[in-house]
C-alpha cells in the first residue's frame, strides 16, 4: 500500500495534523476500557508498554470508514507520581520509546460525576502541547444524579473539544470523531502542574463554572458499603460471592465441555477413518488430537471465570473485596494490592504475575510474583479432575470436597511461603493501602465478552502452539524407536490365527491382548520410556512409576499436559473404540502389571500438582517481571522441594492408613 | 486505639484514625512518605479539604466530594484532621 493510500486509512491523514495514533488517558474508574471496547471491539490486541512490562491495549477504530490506531494505557490518578503505571504513561506520552507510535492526539477519558478531581490529570494532559479531547464519560448517570454540566463552556476552559459521551451505552461515540478531527494544542494559560495547590484551586474553579463542582454522591453505593466494607459481613459477603462464582463456573461449563469432547472424539474418529493406517494416522489421531483436545475441553471453564472476574470488576465490587482482604492478607506479609493478583492466579499464574505490576511496594510485589503460581489455576483443573475422580468417583461428595481442598491446600501454601519469604529475604516494611471505591453501577455485558474472547484467544493460541508442539514431540518419543512385538505377543497373534476359524470371538480377544502388550512394550521402549526410567528413582519415593515421571517431565511444560500425556501413553495399550480416555488412564498397568493409579500414588500426584511449579511460562513471566533468573530459579526450587515433600508425606501416611 | 467521642473530637486536631464514623473532618496535615502523599492528593485528599468519615473501624473509609477512598489505619494514623462538625 502506497503512503497516500495508507493516509486516506487513518481517521485523520498525517498529512493533515499526523494523527494517526490516539492515546485513551483517564483516572481508573473512568470507563476507558469500556470506551476502548466501544471503539475497537475485536479489533485489539495486548502488548507490553515499552522499557516496561505494563500492558497496554492496542487496537483500531473504524470511524466512519477511516481507521486510526487506540493505545489505551493503564489508569492513572497523575502523570508525575511515583508509581509504575504512572512512569510508563508518562514516558509513553513523552515519546520517549521507538516500538510503539507517538500518539498524535489524546483523549482523556473523565468522569461526569467527579469532574472536579478528574480535571487535575486533564490539566497535567493539556500541559503537553498535544491536541486533545476531553471525553465526558457517564454522562448517563451524571444526568440521573441531575448534574448539570455545560460542555461548551468547558471546552472553553480547557481550550480543547469536550464531548458528553456514554461508552456503557454507545452514546455520543459518533461526536468523539469528530472532535478528534478537530483537536489542536491547547492555548489556555494553566496552572503549571508541579504547583498542586494553584492547579487544585484551578480544577475546583473550572469545575465550578461548568455546573460540576456539585458533591455527587452515590446513596445506593453508601449503602451496600455499609455491608460490603465491613470487618466480618465484608469478609463474609466475598466467601460468598467466590464461592457463586466458582459454583457457576462448574455448573455452567460442564455442558460445552461435554460438546467439545464429542466434538473432538467424532473429529478423532472421522480422521482415524479417512487416513490409512501407520505413522500419520498415529501422529494425527493419538499425538495432535489427543493433545489438544485434553486441553480445549477446559477453555469453558476459562472463560467463564473471565467474564465472571470481568463483569464483578465492572460493578465496582473487587476494589472493596480488596478492600476488605488487606487486613487478612496483611500478617501474611501481602496486602490488598496483592488480591486481584491473586483472584487471576485461578484462572492462569500468567496474568495474575503481570497484573502485579500494579502492586507499589517492590517487595510486596516480589511476594506476591512467588507465591501467586501456588494457587490453583485452570490448567490444574484437568488433573485435579482426573485424580480426585480415581480417588473419589464413587462418591460425589468427597469428590467435591477434595476438589476444595486442592484449592484451599494451594492458598495456604501461598500464604505461608508468603509469610516465611517476607521474614527472611523480602523482610521489610508494607506499603499502606490506599484504593479508590468506585460507585457501584450495572456492569457492560459487552467489555466483558470482549475480554474474554481475548482471554480465550489467548488460550487458545496456547493450546495451537505451545500445547500442539509438546503433542508432536511427546507421541514422537513415545512411537520411536519402533520395537519389535514381544514374543507374547507374537505367539498370541499365532494361536489367534489357529482359532479364528472355529471361535473368532477368542481370537478377537487375543489379538486385543497381543495389541496391549505390543503398545506397552513400545512405549517401554521408546525414547519417552528411557527418559521416564531415567527420572524414575527421582519420583519412587512418592510412588511414581516411569510412566507417571514421564508425565511429570513433560508437564514442567505445561500442567494440563499432564491428561494429554497420559492419553497419548496409554492410547496403544486398549482399544480406544470401547473406552473412553478417562478408563483407559485409569485401567493403565505398571511393568510388573499392577495398576498405576494406586490410591496412595494418587492422593501424592494430586497434592504434587497443588504445590508443584509445574509450568515453564511461568518461570519465564517470573524472570521477564522480576528482571533476574534468581527469582525464577528460586520459585522453581522452593514449590518443588515443597511439592516433592508433601507428596511423599501424603504418600506415606496413605499407604499406612491401609489403602491400597 | 479507640475512637474519640464527639466532643473530644470537635475540640482538637486527632490523628484520623481516632475520629468517630460520620464526622467531617479537614485535612490539617500528614506525616506520610512522600509518594503516600502525592497518591492521596491526586485522588483528591488535599490540604484544606472537607471529607466525611464513612467507617473507621479497622481500615477508614473517606467521601472527599465525589471521591470514596478507603486507606488502612496505619496511613490513617499519620493524617492529621481538624472536625469541622
Amino acid at each position: 500500500m502506497s503512503e497516500t493510500d495508507s493516509n486516506n486509512d487513518r481517521l485523520v491523514s498525517p498529512g493533515n495534523s499526523g494523527r494517526g495514533c490516539i492515546a485513551l488517558v483517564g483516572n481508573p474508574n473512568t470507563g476507558k476500557t469500556t470506551l476502548f471496547n466501544r471503539l475497537c471491539g475485536l479489533r485489539a490486541r495486548t502488548a507490553n508498554l515499552p522499557g516496561s512490562t505494563i500492558e497496554a491495549h492496542i487496537g483500531s477504530w473504524n470511524a466512519a470508514g477511516t481507521e486510526c490506531q487506540v493505545v489505551d494505557l493503564p489508569g492513572i490518578y497523575g502523570l508525575g507520581l511515583d508509581r509504575p503505571e504512572s512512569r510508563v504513561c508518562r514516558e509513553y506520552l513523552d515519546g520517549s520509546h521507538s516500538r510503539f507510535p507517538d500518539a498524535d492526539c489524546i483523549i482523556v477519558v473523565v468522569d461526569a460525576t467527579n469532574l472536579r478531581r478528574n480535571l487535575l490529570l486533564v490539566g497535567q494532559i493539556l500541559e503537553l502541547g498535544k491536541p486533545v479531547v476531553v471525553a465526558l464519560n457517564m454522562i448517563d448517570i451524571a444526568r440521573k444524579r441531575r448534574l448539570k454540566i455545560d460542555p461548551e463552556q468547558l471546552s472553553r476552559e480547557l481550550g480543547c473539544p469536550v464531548v458528553e459521551l456514554s461508552a456503557r451505552l454507545g452514546e455520543g461515540i459518533g461526536s468523539l470523531a469528530d472532535a478528534v478531527r478537530s483537536a489542536q494544542p491547547t492555548s489556555v494559560d494553566l496552572p503549571p502542574s508541579s504547583n498542586l495547590q494553584r492547579c487544585e484551586q484551578w480544577s475546583r474553579d473550572v469545575a465550578d463554572r461548568v455546573g460540576g463542582d456539585s458533591a455527587s454522591t452515590d446513596t445506593l453505593t453508601a449503602r451496600l458499603d455499609v455491608a460490603f466494607t465491613h470487618p466480618v459481613m465484608g469478609l463474609l459477603s466475598f466467601i460468598i460471592i467466590m464461592i457463586g462464582i466458582f459454583w457457576c463456573i462448574f455448573a455452567f461449563a460442564a455442558i460445552p465441555m461435554d460438546l467439545i469432547d464429542l466434538i473432538f472424539g467424532m473429529f478423532s474418529e472421522f480422521v482415524s477413518g479417512l487416513l490409512p493406517e501407520g505413522l500419520v494416522n498415529d501422529l494425527m489421531v493419538d499425538g495432535i488430537i489427543a493433545g489438544i483436545g485434553g486441553t480445549v475441553i477446559f477453555l469453558p471453564q476459562i472463560c467463564l471465570l473471565f467474564f465472571l472476574i470481568t463483569l464483578l470488576e465492572d460493578t465496582g465490587y473487587l476494589a472493596r473485596a480488596a478492600f476488605v482482604l488487606d487486613r487478612v492478607l496483611r500478617p501474611f506479609g501481602l496486602s490488598g494490592h496483592s488480591f486481584i493478583p491473586m483472584l487471576s492466579a485461578h484462572a492462569c499464574a500468567l496474568p495474575a504475575i503481570m497484573s502485579a505490576r500494579m502492586i507499589p511496594g517492590r517487595l510486596e510485589r516480589l511476594a506476591t510474583i512467588l507465591v501467586a503460581p501456588f494457587l490453583t489455576c485452570s490448567a490444574r483443573i484437568p488433573v485435579y479432575v482426573l485424580l480426585v475422580g480415581f480417588l473419589f468417583g464413587d462418591d460425589p461428595l468427597l469428590a467435591s470436597l477434595a476438589f476444595a481442598g486442592c484449592y484451599v491446600l494451594g492458598g495456604v501454601a501461598a500464604l505461608l511461603c508468603s509469610l516465611v519469604l517476607r521474614h527472611t529475604m523480602l523482610r521489610g516494611a508494607s506499603m499502606p493501602m490506599v484504593i479508590e471505591l468506585p460507585d457501584f453501577r450495572m456492569p457492560s455485558v459487552r467489555t466483558a465478552i470482549v475480554t474474554t474472547i481475548d482471554r480465550g484467544w489467548v488460550f487458545l493460541k496456547n493450546a495451537g502452539t505451545v500445547i500442539l508442539g509438546i503433542s508432536i514431540i511427546l507421541w514422537w518419543l513415545s512411537a520411536f524407536p519402533v520395537s519389535d512385538p514381544p514374543l507374547e505377543a507374537v505367539q498370541l497373534r499365532q494361536a489367534a490365527e489357529q482359532v479364528s476359524v472355529e471361535d473368532p470371538d477368542a481370537a478377537g480377544s487375543m489379538i486385543e491382548q497381543a495389541d496391549v502388550i505390543t503398545g506397552r512394550d513400545q512405549v517401554a521402549n521408546s525414547f519417552a520410556g528411557r527418559i521416564g526410567r531415567f527420572a524414575e528413582p527421582v519420583f519412587k519415593p512418592l510412588g511414581f512409576d516411569w510412566q507417571l515421571s514421564i508425565g511429570v517431565i513433560t508437564s514442567f511444560a505445561a500442567r494440563e499436559v499432564f491428561v494429554s500425556t497420559m492419553a497419548i501413553l496409554f492410547s496403544g495399550t486398549d482399544d480406544p473404540d470401547e473406552e473412553g480416555v478417562l478408563q483407559r488412564i485409569a485401567g493403565a498397568r505398571r511393568s510388573d502389571g499392577s495398576a498405576v493409579f494406586t490410591i496412595p500414588t494418587s492422593a501424592s500426584l494430586l497434592v504434587f500438582y497443588v504445590l508443584a511449579m509445574q509450568c515453564l511460562p511461568t518461570l519465564a513471566v517470573t524472570r521477564r517481571e522480576t528482571g533476574s533468573w534468581n527469582w525464577a530459579i528460586l520459585q522453581l526450587v522452593f514449590m518443588s522441594a515443597i511439592a516433592w515433600i508433601a507428596a511423599w508425606i501424603t504418600y506415606m501416611l496413605v499407604s499406612m492408613g491401609g489403602f491400597s | 486505639m479507640s475512637l474519640l467521642s464527639i466532643a473530644q473530637a470537635n475540640s482538637q486536631i486527632n490523628s484520623l484514625s481516632e475520629v468517630p464514623e460520620g464526622m467531617t473532618c479537614c485535612l490539617h496535615q500528614s506525616d506520610l512518605e512522600q509518594s503516600s502523599s502525592e497518591l492521596l492528593q491526586a485522588m483528591g485528599l488535599v490540604e484544606d479539604c472537607s471529607f466525611q468519615v464513612c467507617r473507621n473501624k479497622g481500615t477508614c473509609v473517606l467521601q472527599v466530594h465525589s471521591t470514596r477512598l478507603a486507606i488502612s489505619r496505619e496511613l490513617a494514623s499519620k493524617i492529621q484532621v481538624r472536625v469541622v462538625n
